[in-house]
């Protein structure tokens, strides 16, 4: 066999052994997360379930108080659903990876232990909690009668993934960041707390806006994101004002950002 | 093979930068085990920490191949509430070991007990080092990280450790920084010096102590 192929051989195996090095890394400190998240209190895994459940139980009552049943075809339960689940996915994962570094610096203590590891870790875990919560409460909807029929999976998908790179881009801006200016997490609480519930179409959709409003609320990508992930779920449902191209391309542009600046700001971070 | 390619290091300090490392290349070869030597504050935890990527350097690249340690006795990467079982079995986890054998070697060896299966801020300073201690052994490293001590427990404990350490060194490197001479001598083949923000790597052993000594006596 010639040099250069042995070579390239070495190489691939130095390529797959070091993914294999990260996902087993990666696996231990979810596994390590999930045990003293929800492990410590029997509880701890009921909590993540009362934010969705006390909104679409508020939200289906206040519908049928109204008498408005209907919302283009979908149930008001389904609708608060679907909405909540881009928004939470954006900002649970936000939170997580914002704080995954600090919470977790004595890993590093590890030889193969990495900070982008744990950035890793606690936004996959957190994506498998949100996730899991959800399927759970529409399996519990379609039990208590309700027709669940996912339109368009595939879109769906994409949509949660639009979502959850937009959590983590913030996430790791955050992250990079606060070690410096340490303000900067409650400002950015200030702007992706509230801020973002009332606007990213969490309990109604761009349709019904008024269009001076709605084209102010456009400017947030994760209404085109909500709205994109309703019309993969709902066949009665197609909303006109998704911009592929804009929410797609803001959703990863900050996922890029987040990335670079961890990587040229991290170590500086850690070093002080 | 551990290896620094024009590794620096400085802290901003009170008194101003102090350059820790600077520039270093240095070679740490399969097989051999090397001591490196530094008067107070010369960065010799700073140096350990780095080689084990609990530190970043400022500038310049670590290579690291075969399974490094983290800096020995070290307990800060272990959780608190966990239980030693589920720490131990972390650790397993993250350097692709056996869990299974990881947890018994480590429950026999820390002398533990039903402790084992206890959360570990539950432990007294001597149990937790024994653990930390025993953890490492277990793990069959080829490279042990060593940050000064390598003492925990009592005599019967520290004598049992020390035989079982020496029986790992037959096939793993040691590196160890310290300013002991004892410490030095009993685990290490090389050492070298640290100061200045330069190391100095001496082939005899004997030299090396020369030179510190030295170096002892223009600092007092």
């Amino acid at each position: 066999m010639s040099q250069a192929t042995l070579q390239n051989r070495s190489a691939l195996r130095d390529v797959i052994g070091a993914f294999e090095l990260q996902s087993r890394v990666i696996g231990a400190i979810i596994l390590r997360e999930t045990k003293s998240r929800y492990g410590e209190h029997r509880l701890g895994f009921l909590w993540v379930f009362i934010e969705p459940v006390l909104f679409v139980l508020g939200f289906a009552v206040l519908h049928t108080m109204l008498g408005a049943r209907d919302h283009q075809g979908m149930t008001p339960e389904l609708f608060m659903l679907t909405g909540l689940l881009p928004y939470m996915l954006f900002r649970d994962v936000m939170s997580q990876v914002s704080a995954s570094i600090n919470g977790n610096r004595a890993l590093l203590a590890f030889p193969q232990v990495t900070t982008f590891d744990l950035i890793v870790a606690r936004a996959l875990l957190e994506l498998g909690t949100v996730v899991a919560v959800f399927a759970i409460l529409v399996t519990a909807l379609v039990l208590a009668g309700q027709d669940v029929a996912i339109e368009r999976p595939l879109a769906l998908f994409g949509s949660y993934l639009l979502a959850f790179g937009f959590g983590i881009g913030v996430g790791a801006v955050l992250a990079a960041v606060s070690p410096f200016f340490p303000s900067i997490k409650q400002l950015a609480a200030q702007l992706f707390g509230r801020p973002m519930f009332f606007t990213s179409g969490v309990f109604f959709t761009a349709g019904q806006l008024p269009e001076s409003v709605r084209n102010v609320l456009l400017y947030n990508p994760l209404l085109h994101v909500t709205e994109w992930s309703r019309s993969a779920f709902f066949a009665s449902f197609e909303s006109q004002f998704i911009e592929f191209g804009y929410m797609t391309l803001f959703c990863l542009s900050i996922l890029s950002a987040g990335l670079m600046l961890h990587s040229v700001l991290q170590k500086r971070a850690l070093a002080r | 093979m551990i290896r620094l390619e024009h590794v620096s290091k400085s802290y901003k300090s009170r008194y101003g930068c102090v350059q820790v490392l600077d520039d270093v290349c240095m070679d740490f070869p399969k097989g051999h085990s090397v001591g490196v030597l530094g008067l107070n504050g010369a960065g010799k935890s700073t140096l350990i920490k780095i080689i084990g990527g609990t530190e970043y350097a400022d500038k310049g690249r670590i290579v690291r191949e075969g399974k490094v340690s983290w800096p020995m006795g070290y307990t800060g990467g272990f959780q608190g509430s966990m239980t030693g079982r589920e720490n131990a079995r972390f650790v397993a986890r993250i350097y692709g070991a056996d869990c299974r054998e990881i947890e018994a070697f480590t429950q026999d060896f820390a002398e533990l007990g039903f402790h084992f299966d206890m959360p570990l801020k539950s432990y007294s300073a001597g149990m937790k080092g024994r653990f930390a201690f025993a953890v490492s052994l277990a793990c069959d490293f080829e490279y042990y990280l060593v940050d000064e001590t390598l003492e925990t427990g009592d005599a019967r404990y520290r004598e049992k450790f020390r035989r079982a350490f020496e029986e790992r060194r037959e096939r793993a490197s040691v590196i160890l920084v310290s300013h002991n001479e004892q410490t030095i001598r009993r685990n290490c083949d090389q050492a070298a010096i640290l100061n200045g923000g330069k190391i100095h790597v001496f082939d005899d052993i004997n030299e090396a102590f020369k030179e510190y000594r030295l170096l002892q006596t223009k600092v007092a």
